[in-house]
């Protein structure tokens, strides 16, 4: 039952990182290699803010919400002047870079040996500690994500994305500031990202550069595209399937040194197969058939 | 009010070496419609862009209103009541015809990231809503609000895309082959179409456009461009005589 | 010393980026599972020359053979459907990702996760240039590279085939009308270009070690590359790479080797935004106009 409840909460985790990419990717059509780096971002500040600045854990939480929005829009900024190739290059080194950093700076981040120790969240009272209550509030989480992301795709600001998507010299015809579009839906990407962080970081109790690689980002790029890139529900059945269809490799006694591999590999070689037969994703619509002009 | 809607100064525009625009300096007055004609190659939609903000000029201003907006970014120009289409006919095939439309509308509410989370668009909606439908009956097409855009005909598609620059408040239009391939049903409607923005809405229309009879029955003012400069500037009928024109296009 | 490794990885980074610019020249696709090719070559060779006891100079040849045949296999049977059946660059990407991470692992679960060296015995060092030493494998990794990179500035200036790939790069609709086979220029083009940067991936392993997640790094600093230079010609982007590794030795030199990567890319960036910005976005999407 416990076993049950952790994969579905790491489901759940994904399932809010893929819905914060889907923001960017599926409705924005820009592709970033950067997410996990903002997912460590919001892991390592919400373990820092609670550890050593004994912050309460929904404080923290938020607070790291805020930094990675920050942080996304300082990053976006410059960068989303600059357009295709060359954006998904400056977002691959800035995975790095910041793997880096956490990899590195010793004094702050622990380095390779990462943060340990880190507290049960506390919210108002309640102590979240067994596998049920952390499952519970997983879910809570991914309602919030869901009911945010729809909230704004179903709005102008959404009419606007998907345009920008489809052909942004119409956005700006139309009189749309497109920067400020892709900058915003980025920065709300990302403070999702690092709210997941905050979350997995009391969870796990335990953080280390290693679970936030840019073959994690390509993870996460893999759930949105697969679940179906642009919809509403795709990320969420994409987190799902891809989180727990690994999980069923145990079952078939694979052994454990190649297990790590054959997970990346399910995941990448669905990606391709996705994109050759079924670029919509398992429920999605849009099939990066980009507006044909005639 | 400023009498002169647009005005350029000496704008200048190369690639690779070809001047495509060349010493251009002209002044549009409000509610009038001017032709821009001219041979392939001349540095017609070049113009357009360069005054819509899509292409920077090498020297040489660009003022609206009275407003010097040579350095302003594009989707500032629209803002300000700059609309254009577009040979190639840009279009969110995806979203349906009100969608367009209602895109190109100003202010919403809903465009920002917290109006959009509170909800705030809610109660423009039906609004909203009603005013782009308003444009799509100005222009003929109210029939196809909930067909996607990619299902058009063509010709409306070509009445798609000035409804949607009437949805912004175009105080400009420029339209770039707004007839180009059409039927003469089409171009009767369309030229009608001009002809009532000009006289009811009082919006100044620059049309590229090749289709000689269209322009002649149109323009109260034809502008001849060739190899990126102004050859011709008049009447109709005094370019039509012009000697230089007929060169122009015979050579 | 920092001039000396610099030069060195320089080198590589700059074969890498050549040959990753070839393919990107005629499809203009910037494909990101070239790095598994890296990877790839160096294992290949290794295998043949350990598990086979061929030659090295045949295990190398079998072993370019064998990438660039990848590099082809994989353009015809995933990337070029992928292109035709959708539209806007995204998907062939993201196929290009998913790609790569499967061809690591593979590699990964063949060989396994730790590192292989290609030769039991260090090489000896030949010369001393201020107290640094080289040893002839280095002598010999900046031959082929350079060797290499001549040679690619010939096939692009001198051949026929060479002339086509570029022609294409600025038009595509133009040389087809000239009467220049796509389908054959695009083939070539991945076939040398993987080729190459498997041959990299070689000299590379013989140098340091092979390591399945060997092609990341090497991936990400070339792609800069290209990217800084693709717009100025092939002597450009090898310029880039090796300016980008002199940075990187530079960091790693001043504050400390963990440093380098992040340096480097810091540095470049910088340059990238600073070179992509003024230049106006819409000359992409408009393409300058013509009426």
């Amino acid at each position: 039952m416990n076993y049950l409840c952790h994969i579905l909460t790491l489901a759940c985790i994904f399932s809010v990182l893929s819905i914060s990419l889907n923001l960017v990717l599926g409705h924005g059509g820009v592709l970033t290699l950067a997410h996990a780096a903002l997912f460590g971002i919001g892991a390592y500040s919400s373990a820092i803010l609670s550890l050593h600045f004994h912050c309460p854990f929904l404080l923290g939480w938020v607070l790291s919400g805020v930094i990675c929005a920050v942080i996304g829009a300082v990053i976006a900024y410059p960068s989303l002047r600059i357009h295709g190739d060359t954006f998904v290059v400056a977002t691959f080194s800035l995975q790095v870079i910041i793997f880096s950093i956490l990899n590195n700076w010793h004094e702050v981040t622990g380095g390779p040996m990462g943060i340990a120790g880190i507290q049960r969240p506390v919210i108002l009272g309640w102590r979240v500690d067994s596998a049920g209550e952390f499952l519970a509030l997983a879910i809570l989480c991914v309602c919030f994500a869901q009911f945010l992301a729809g909230r704004l795709i179903s709005s102008p600001f959404g009419l606007v994305l998907h345009t920008i998507r489809e052909d942004e010299v119409v956005a700006e015809v139309a009189g749309k500031n497109t920067l400020r579009f892709k900058v915003s839906s980025f920065a709300v990407s990302s403070a999702l990202a690092g709210a997941a962080g905050g979350f997995y970081a009391h969870y796990a109790n335990y953080i280390d550069p290693t679970s936030f690689t840019v073959m994690e980002s390509i993870f996460i790029i893999s759930i949105v595209v697969i679940g179906g890139a642009g919809s509403l529900w795709g990320p969420v059945v994409g987190a799902v399937v891809l989180v727990s269809l690994p999980e069923l490799l145990r079952f078939v006694g694979m052994p454990s040194s190649v297990a790590a591999n054959i997970r990346q590999m399910i995941y990448a070689g669905a990606l391709v197969a996705c994109m050759l037969w079924r670029p919509q994703g398992l429920i999605g619509e849009f099939s990066f058939r980009r507006n044909e002009n005639s | 009010m400023v009498e002169t809607l647009l005005e350029t100064h000496g704008l200048r525009k190369h690639f690779d070496g070809t001047r495509a625009v060349d010493r251009i300096s002209l002044s549009l007055a409000r509610a009038s419609i001017v032709s821009l004609i001219g041979p392939n190659g001349a540095g017609k939609t070049t113009l357009f862009n360069v005054v819509t903000g899509f292409l920077p000029p090498d020297s040489g201003k660009v003022f609206f209103e009275g407003r010097d907006v040579t350095r302003m970014a594009a989707f500032r120009r629209a803002r300000l009541g700059i609309g254009r289409t577009f040979q190639e006919m840009r279009l969110i095939r995806r979203l349906s015809a009100l969608e367009n439309v209602w895109l190109a509308l100003p202010n919403q509410s809903g465009e920002t990231v917290i109006g959009a989370l509170l909800g705030r668009h809610k109660r423009e909606e039906k609004r909203r809503r009603a005013e782009a439908l308003r444009w799509l009956k100005y222009v003929g097409i109210p029939e196809t609000a909930n067909q996607l855009a990619g299902e058009l005909s063509y010709g409306q598609q070509k009445l798609l895309s000035v409804a949607c620059c009437l949805g912004l408040g175009a105080k400009l239009l420029l339209l770039d082959e707004p007839v180009a391939g059409a039927n003469p049903a089409l171009v009767d409607r369309m030229l009608e179409l001009l002809e009532r923005l000009r006289r009811e809405e009082g919006k100044t229309i620059v049309l590229i456009e090749h289709n000689m009879d269209a322009v002649m029955q149109i323009s109260d003012r034809v502008i001849v461009m060739d190899e990126g400069r102004i050859i011709a500037d008049g009447t109709p009928e005094e370019v039509r005589e012009s000697v230089v024109v007929i060169e122009a296009y015979l050579s | 010393m920092v001039m000396v490794y610099g030069l060195l990885s320089g080198a590589l980074y700059a074969l890498v980026a050549v040959s990753f610019l070839l393919p990107y020249l005629a499809t203009r696709f910037f494909n990101l599972s070239h790095a598994a090719l890296f990877t790839c070559g160096g294992y290949i060779a290794f295998w043949l020359l350990h598990a086979l006891h061929w030659s090295f100079v045949a295990s190398i040849a079998l072993s370019c053979v064998l990438c660039g045949i990848l590099g082809l296999l994989c353009e015809n049977v995933i990337f070029r459907p992928i292109r035709r059946r959708t539209s806007g660059g995204l998907a062939p990407l993201l196929a290009s990702l998913g790609l790569y991470v499967l061809i690591q692992n593979l590699i990964s679960i063949f060989f396994g996760d730790d590192t292989k060296l290609m030769f039991k015995n260090a090489s000896e060092p030949v010369l001393r240039i201020i107290d640094t030493p080289i040893t002839k494998t280095h002598l010999s990794i900046l031959g082929c590279t350079s060797l290499s990179l001549v040679g690619i500035w010939a096939l692009l200036s001198l051949t026929r085939l060479g002339k086509s790939m570029v022609c294409m790069a600025q038009n595509a609709a133009l040389a087809e009308a000239v009467g220049i086979k796509a389908t054959v220029v695009w083939n070539w083009a991945f076939f040398i270009g993987s080729g190459l940067c498997g041959l990299a991936g070689i000299l590379a392993g013989t140098d340091t070690a092979l390591v399945p997640t060997m092609g990341l790094n090497v991936m990400m600093m070339s792609s800069i590359a290209v990217i800084l230079g693709r717009k100025r010609g092939v002597l450009s982007v090898a310029i880039s790479a090796l300016l980008l590794a002199f940075a990187q030795r530079g960091g790693a030199y001043m504050l400390g080797a963990q440093w380098q990567d992040a340096i480097a890319l810091v540095v470049l960036m910088s340059c990238i935004l600073f070179m992509e910005l003024p230049k106006h976005r819409l000359e992409n999407v408009m393409g300058g106009g013509d009426a």
